[in-house]
């Protein structure tokens, strides 16, 4: 029983930094429409951002946090102007037309980042040592402090998010954008800033998660290009575009990943992933909170 | 008329394919007197550092040999390393990228390909095109596939494994420690797993209970399912395998628990390599075999250290330089044997020749014999031990240069 409880204490923990990202990665693909491949190397800049300025100038990952997010919300913004705004701004023939590209512009985007970190930084792994070291000791149950402190970061970022875009007048903006862009636009909503903010906002919680995960995760460049997959899989099962979904669907997926590893077998741990994600493809398609939609 | 002008032009084309068959034998000399030695690595992609640091081992050799006259045999000629970057993750472009290196710069050997699975597909385009190829790869598969012109220089990985095993045991008993029971945990790749099986089979047959055996998919996300295994079987020492930053993780998380148990590393893979010093204080105390090591008393390695140390500014000659380093010293001592850069009679001379002296032989135990498989049949593994950010040798004694720690 013990045990059970610590695999699924540890599964929230883990669990919650995915749905930090994922988090992130539903409200690009939920307001503007694009699948950011990107999204995981973002993750990986704000890991080596984190590094970096522990390294450099002793700043602790928390200070990091409120350094390195403007900055990243800052180049989110710019991505989406310099960036994807061009394949929206080309006549397409077809709707998809624009998601192609898109695809292709990030998965682009994803290879420069990464071999320009690997040319900054070469391939070698960088490990931060010292920052929330050791487990915290809960009777016979342990917690790791690192992913003690991202479960708590990731919760109250979440809950941030999830009072901006349900409590506040942005919010509301944003919600009616992603309902009817047009009729958004014909009230008065600069739609194409609400894209760009909530693209920025997007890669700011991906560089959140990038800096927490750096406290216990081995840094190297192609770490992000690990995490999108995760990614993928919590947004689709959560429901593609819910935020809400993305986060729960972030907790389940490391629940599931710690209760296979534990009880099934260590190298099957993405499988237990997969095999849920199928089933709840077949049963839900929809994902668990995804509205379904009228053919 | 135009009968005849095709006869003649068939005639000529004939005669000309003729003459390039009959020059072909000498065209891995080149005219400027230069010996191509085709370098085939990773130089993009995760495994870019290891494949940068077989590269560097090679010029080091390349400029110690071209400094001190070249290839007395071929009148003075020099040595020219020709890398080509195979990328990090796909064997099939290796064989091509190979294959063209083979094809348009002549080379008279390869030495390469640094990881096992871009090895395996390197040697095959090496074996189609006659060329003699070096290998640091230690996947057993390598040499088990009937090749005439591939030679692995390092042990083997299934006695790697289990060599980990027998020197740790060794070891503890000179600290008077008993092992009764170990955990063996590795990633699921074909490499570490034919390792970390290997310690477990060698365990169990000698009376050692093997607590856990794990092996994790590559890229693992969180370790504790790993801890909470081994702290349930309290062994008195984990041996652990895989790429650095999965072990990275499994070792922080392991000191994180507090669990102070020995930890062993079966060679290859994270432990090996610069990035291991950035555990900082968890890696003191670490061992793991290896192949090769920068402290030994083999003929030139001192030498080759301090250079390669100063000139890529590193903290230390990794395994993989300095069994690069050697490979380019064993080929120089096969072209002076066969008096000829020709890729056949180079081969010809791997096969009969016994390296002793010199640094063409300074792998551990300092003598290299190429059997008919291409295995070196002196191969022996050494155990390093880290400290400070450094691996030191630590056994087996012969070769050691620190005591344990």
């Amino acid at each position: 029983m013990i045990a059970l409880v610590q695999t699924i204490i540890t599964g929230v923990l883990v669990g919650s930094l995915f749905g930090l990202f994922s988090s992130g990665f539903a409200l690009s693909f939920g307001i503007t429409r694009v699948v950011n491949f990107s999204h995981g190397d973002f993750v990986t800049l704000g890991m080596y951002a984190s590094l970096m300025l522990l390294l450099g100038f002793g700043v602790h990952p928390l200070l990091s946090i409120v350094l390195v997010t403007p900055l990243m919300f800052l180049l989110g913004m710019l991505v989406y102007r310099v960036v994807i705004e061009q394949t929206l701004k080309r006549r397409m023939e077809r709707p998809e037309d624009a998601q192609h590209a898109q695809m292709v512009i990030t998965l682009a985007l994803s290879i420069l980042i990464e071999n320009m970190l690997l040319l900054a930084f070469g391939s070698a792994t960088r490990t931060m040592n010292g920052v929330f070291a050791g487990d915290v000791n809960l009777g016979p149950l342990y917690a790791n402090k690192a992913q003690l402190a991202a479960f708590f970061i990731s919760t109250v970022c979440f809950g941030i998010l999830w009072f901006v875009l349900t409590r506040t007048s942005f919010g509301k903006t944003m919600r009616a954008t992603v309902d009817d862009r047009d009729m958004a636009t014909m009230i008065g909503i600069d739609t194409r800033a609400v894209y760009a903010v909530s693209f920025g906002i997007g890669i700011a919680l991906a560089g959140i998660a990038g800096i927490v995960l750096a406290t216990f995760y081995p840094v190297a460049p192609l770490t992000g290009s690990t995490l999108i997959i995760i990614a993928f899989v919590t947004v689709v099962l959560g429901g593609l575009g819910n935020v809400v979904g993305a986060f729960i669907g972030g907790l389940t997926v490391g629940i599931v990943q710690q209760l296979t590893a534990t009880y099934v077998a260590l190298d099957l741990q993405n499988v237990g992933i997969f095999v849920v994600f199928i089933l709840i493809l077949i049963l839900r398609p929809q994902g668990l909170f995804g509205r379904r939609i009228a053919a | 008329m135009s009968t005849r002008v095709v006869r003649t032009a068939t005639a000529f084309l004939i005669a000309a394919f003729s003459l390039t068959g009959a020059v072909a034998p000498v065209r891995a000399l080149a005219a400027d007197n230069v010996v191509r030695i085709g370098a085939p690595y990773p130089l993009t992609g995760a495994w870019a550092e290891g494949g940068q640091g077989c590269l560097n081992g090679m010029e080091l050799a390349a400029d110690e040999i071209n400094r001190a006259g070249g290839i007395e045999a071929l009148k003075g000629a020099k040595i020219e390393i020709d890398p080509v970057d195979t990328g990090s993750t796909d064997p099939t472009q290796a064989q091509s990228v190979t294959a063209e290196l083979i094809g348009d710069k002549k080379v008279s050997a390869l030495v390469g390909a640094y990881v096992s699975s871009l090895s395996l597909t390197v040697s095959t385009a090496a074996e189609q095109a006659k060329v003699p190829m070096l290998t640091q790869s230690y996947v057993d598969t390598l040499t088990q596939r009937g090749y005439q012109y591939l030679f692995q220089l390092p042990p083997v990985a299934s006695s790697l494994g289990g060599a980990a095993l027998k020197f740790y045991v060794q070891i503890a008993a000179t600290q008077h420690k008993n092992v009764k029971t170990i955990a063996a945990i590795g990633s699921n790749d074909a490499s570490i797993k034919a390792q970390i099986t290997a310690v477990k089979d060698d365990a169990e047959k000698t009376g050692i209970k093997v607590s856990s055996f794990d092996l994790y998919p590559i890229g693992i996300s969180d370790a504790s399912a790993i801890v909470n295994h081994l702290e349930q079987g309290k062994p008195d020492a984990v041996f652990l395998g895989g790429p650095l930053p999965d072990v990275t993780l499994i070792i922080k998380a392991i000191r994180a628990r507090g669990i102070t148990t020995p930890i062993i590393g079966p060679a290859g893979g994270g432990f090996l390599s610069a990035g291991f010093a950035e555990l900082k204080a968890d890696s003191n105390g670490i061992m793991s075999t290896s192949a090769w090591n920068d402290d030994m008393s083999l003929p030139g390695v001192k030498r080759a250290a301090e250079e390669y140390k100063k000139r890529f500014k590193a903290p230390f000659m990794p395994q993989e330089a300095g069994e690069s380093w050697v490979s380019v010293y064993v080929l120089t001592a096969a072209i002076e044997r066969a008096k000829s850069a020709e890729p056949e009679k180079i081969a010809a001379a791997l096969r009969g020749m016994t390296l002793s002296m010199g640094p063409a032989s300074a792998m551990p135990p300092g003598k290299i014999t190429f059997g008919a498989g291409g295995r070196n049949l002196h191969a022996m593994p050494i155990m390093v031990q880290w400290f400070n950010g450094i691996p030191h040798t630590v056994w087996p004694r012969s070769v050691s240069s620190s005591p344990i720690r």
